[in-house]
């Protein structure tokens, strides 16, 4: 046992008396967690969003004439990369979420 | 070698992450509730500390514990948030203040103790919580507090002879 009398008027000050165990306090850690990781998560859509309206509307005068000219075979092969595209981001901003609860992609 | 626990819920793994916090909440929070008046501010920047540790984990060096990450973390939210802290600290002495004081038993000793302990600058306040009350080495506290050792034993030398001259402890 210490014979520091400070050190025993510290440790015995019952205000920085804290549980060992809090679920509480843990629970609320993770949720401020997962509500600052939705917030992000939700910026970057935000912004990347906005970077890409920017850009299309920056490039639609040149894309427009070339779009209208593709022949009309070609769009449906345009439509599906564009769909697999989505998809493929779909699938990799999920895989964290999938390997939470055990499913491995 | 990296604790594997550290290792998981850098990889992103929140159950990782959830017993780190489990695990460390206790040391943190009474470190914090001896720089705050309040133990809601305290548990509340508490909070705080390990939600911003969780984001930079990767700052995390090997060689460092995580209680020592967070305690960091945690000082320098303290340090930004002083005038808080200082309103807090002053509402409560003012409080104590007016109580009568010949009716206060022993069993309010704790008061004393924390306003004694809220007399102190915060960085003197800090290195008694970590080395005095929690153990802390030294070489520790200078990482938590990013002071040089030799500052960090001036601050303890000075913050004890504070205390136990208000607290009327023989040293």
């Amino acid at each position: 046992m210490s014979d520091d009398p400070l050190k025993a008027l510290l440790m015995a000050d019952p205000v920085a008396a804290v549980p060992a165990q809090d679920l509480s306090f843990v629970t609320e850690v993770m949720k401020r967690a997962e509500q600052r990781r939705l917030i992000e998560g939700l910026a970057w859509v935000a912004l990347s969003f906005v970077c890409v309206t920017a850009v299309l509307f920056a490039l639609m005068p040149y894309l427009t004439p070339v779009l209208t000219d593709i022949a009309p075979a070609f769009q449906p092969v345009v439509i599906v990369l564009t769909i697999v595209g989505l998809v493929f981001v779909a699938l990799d901003q999920s895989q964290r979420y999938f390997k939470a609860y055990g499913f491995g992609l | 070698m990296e604790d594997p626990l550290i290792l998981r819920a850098k990889a992103g793994s929140d159950e990782a992450f959830s017993r780190l916090v489990a695990d460390n909440q206790q040391a943190v929070r009474a470190f914090l509730r001896r720089l705050c008046a309040v133990p809601d501010d305290a548990d509340d920047l508490a909070q705080e500390a390990f939600v911003t540790a969780w984001s930079q984990l990767h700052k995390l060096r090997d060689g460092v514990s995580f209680r020592t990450f967070v305690c960091g973390i945690a000082y320098r939210k303290a340090l930004n948030d002083r005038r808080r802290f200082a309103r807090s600290a002053g509402r409560d002495t003012e409080w104590y203040g007016l109580q009568d004081q010949h009716l206060m038993s022993t069993a309010d000793t704790r008061l004393t103790v924390q306003a004694a302990l809220q007399t102190l600058p915060l960085d003197q306040r800090a290195a008694l919580s970590l080395c005095v009350a929690a153990d802390y080495s030294h070489s520790e506290a200078a990482v938590i507090l990013s002071l040089p050792l030799g500052t960090i034993k001036s601050h303890i030398q000075k913050g004890r002879d504070k205390l136990n001259a208000l607290l009327g402890v023989k040293s």
